[in-house]
């Protein structure tokens, strides 16, 4: 007791209350897989998990990963970055989600350096709510009902960039709900082997560029409206190969599909598909006369051509 | 006398439950993971446990659970494997090696919905390996970030059913074997594939490409380059269905062969090329359409500077 009215153990005492406190979140906190959530989630004191280090970081912060391993599947609710540059940084997420993304109007979400896998029986790889933006870059993404679902409730922004999308039910699902809007950038993407690559409805803003969408057996890109606000796609200088090679007639590698559906095309090799272009139920399908269509079972062909300026 | 007696029986009663015990618990040892791990310093009698790693993929997974993946926890040689149900199989971020000496490195004959993703691995063949990656049956094949070299067949497509599949292979090198892609739908009768590549390498085969009927095939920013023989060929002689190939902002160039030979060969009347925005160049002959198969243009490919460039047969315009 006498210790403790000594200056210099106060300050000690003070110093250790306030290390256990949230004041003290890391701009930069570490994950390992053989790290302890009970641990500070330091270099040299790494956590374990994604979700036991979030809380220790500070809103906008970064999550890294030291060395390989399942970090398990996050809710995020603030600006952060996870990254698992140099590693196999991985969620495995079997009948669940693997990211939650709920955060506030202007926060920034960066997701960088995962593999994400459902294991056939996942819900959403990566499932945006409400946030300012999400940028997702060289991400691994397979075995789920969305591999990223973007379904924000306000006006949010989301790009993509450098990932592989495998294995879906619907690679990216663009759908925001009451008063959301999305606008999505989406580049150096590979859509393949889901059902459906690239599906938006209304209240969608999206352009997907210098991309593979390819081996989906439904539709590879499917703007889908019925009625409501405008679903507005462009897809350009990307290959959209090798979709819904069994040609039923209501499946493309580009459909536009209902009354507020805008899906426009310039700079593609659309070729060795099924059915190439279709628009169905007053969408509309606008080329820029400049696609490379051949081979496909039949071609199809666009609604309108736009010129090139 | 009596105190033994009991004892006896008292082991007896214990030995039905504490064998069952003994069952269940290795056979929690042996349940599957979603998730498994191999090492470099692993062992295969481990549960390929993050901390007690296994030594190969084929002993991996048979611990791995339909659906799941098998991960690399640091640099190796992982053994040939046989993949017989939905797996991904993903070396990132260490070196994940393959080495097959005289025998296909991965072979894949998985059930019909079954998908299967390979993802950063080197593959490589030696004293005469047959064929790099097999695809024999499964609904697709995913290849990403996978170097195979050194077979009579880097990649083939050898169907044991009358299936329709899907190969999709990117940011891929296939190099150094004496063919590098090889579609044969026709190993058996009703099958088809359609495969995709996208940033894909097919240099220094004899062959880079070879395309039967029934066979599909999208490519775009890929290189087909120094192939000795020809660089992609398609072959499809009447009656056969179509054989196509789709080339779109591709590399076609240092191709030798002669003049039966080339960059882009087609051969036979339902044999297809379909060419937009490539350049051929530096090949012994750029194009070269056998009789009655087609070469179609988009009218905007760089084919200059072969020793003979050849031509399309059918100019097409864009939409």
């Amino acid at each position: 007791m006498n210790t403790l009215r000594k200056p210099v153990a106060r300050i000690a005492l003070l110093f250790c209350l306030l290390a256990s406190g949230p004041a003290l979140a890391q701009t930069r906190t570490w994950v390992s897989g053989v790290g302890d959530d009970a641990n500070p989630c330091s270099r040299t004191a790494p956590c374990k998990t994604f979700a036991g280090a979030i809380s220790k970081t500070a809103a906008g912060g970064e999550i890294d990963v030291i060395d390989p391993g399942g970090f398990g599947a996050v809710t995020i609710t603030k600006s952060i970055t996870i990254d698992g540059n140099g590693q196999l940084s991985s969620i495995l997420a079997a009948g669940t989600s693997g990211i939650i993304v709920n955060a506030g109007a202007t926060d920034v979400v960066i997701i960088r350096n995962l593999s994400i896998n459902g294991a056939t029986t996942g819900l959403d790889g990566i499932r945006f709510l409400a946030g300012g933006a999400l940028h997702v870059e060289d991400v691994t993404i397979e075995g789920f009902a969305n591999g990223i679902n973007l379904a924000p409730s306000g006006a949010s922004e989301a790009t993509i960039s450098r990932s592989r999308i495998v294995q879906n039910t619907t690679g990216i699902n663009l759908l925001p709900t009451g008063v959301g809007v999305i606008t999505a950038a989406i580049d150096d993407v590979v859509l393949d082997a889901n059902t459906t690559g690239l599906k938006a409805g209304s209240n969608s803003i999206a352009a997907l560029h210098n991309s593979s969408v390819t081996g989906n057996t439904g539709n590879g890109v499917w703007v889908l409206t019925t009625g409501g606000a405008l679903a507005r796609v462009m897809v350009a200088d990307s290959m959209l190969a090798t979709n819904n090679f069994n040609p039923a007639g209501t499946l493309a590698a580009l459909h536009s599909d209902g009354p507020s559906s805008e899906l426009r095309f310039g700079g593609n090799l659309v070729a060795q598909n099924g059915l190439g272009l279709l628009a169905s139920n007053s969408g509309d399908l606008i080329s820029l006369g400049n696609n490379y269509v051949d081979g496909n079972s039949p071609n199809g062909t666009p609604t309108a051509t736009e010129a090139t300026q | 006398m009596t105190g033994r007696t009991t004892m006896t029986l008292f082991h007896r009663s214990l030995r039905a439950p504490l064998a069952l015990a003994l069952l269940l618990a290795s056979g929690s040892a042996c349940a599957q993971a979603t998730r498994t791990w191999v090492s470099g310093v692993g062992d295969d009698a481990n549960p390929c446990s993050r901390t007690a790693p296994c030594k190969t993929f084929a002993g991996a997974i048979s611990k791995t659970a339909a659906g799941g993946e098998i991960s690399v926890l640091d640099p190796g040689a992982y053994g040939t494997v046989t993949i017989t149900k939905a797996i991904t199989i993903d070396g990132r971020g260490q070196f994940a090696g393959v080495l097959a000496s005289g025998t296909n490195g991965i072979n894949v004959q998985a059930g019909a919905s079954d998908i299967v993703i390979l993802r950063n691995l080197s593959i490589g063949g030696i004293t005469a390996a047959p064929t790099g990656v097999s695809f024999r049956s499964g609904a697709a094949l995913h290849l990403d970030q996978v170097r195979i070299m050194g077979f009579t067949n880097c990649l083939a497509y050898n169907p044991v059913g009358a299936t329709t599949n899907r190969i999709t292979a990117v940011n891929t090198t296939i190099e150094k074997c004496s063919t590098g892609v090889r579609l044969r739908p026709a190993d058996f009768a009703g099958s088809r594939v359609v495969a995709s590549f996208d940033v894909v390498r097919l240099a220094n085969n004899s062959t880079g490409m070879r395309v039967e009927a029934n066979a599909k095939v999208g490519m775009r920013d890929s290189m087909v380059v120094g192939n000795t023989t020809v660089g992609i060929v398609v072959l499809a002689p009447d009656p056969n269905p179509t054989a196509s190939v789709a080339l779109y902002r591709t590399l076609l160039s240092n191709n030798a062969g002669d003049a039966l030979n080339s960059g882009l060969k087609t051969s036979g009347l339902n044999a297809r090329g379909i060419i937009g925005h490539n350049t051929v160049t530096n090949n012994f002959v750029g194009l070269l359409a056998g009789t009655s198969s087609q070469i179609r243009s988009f009218g905007d490919n760089n084919v200059n500077g072969n020793a003979t460039d050849g031509a399309p047969t059918v100019v097409l315009t864009t939409d």
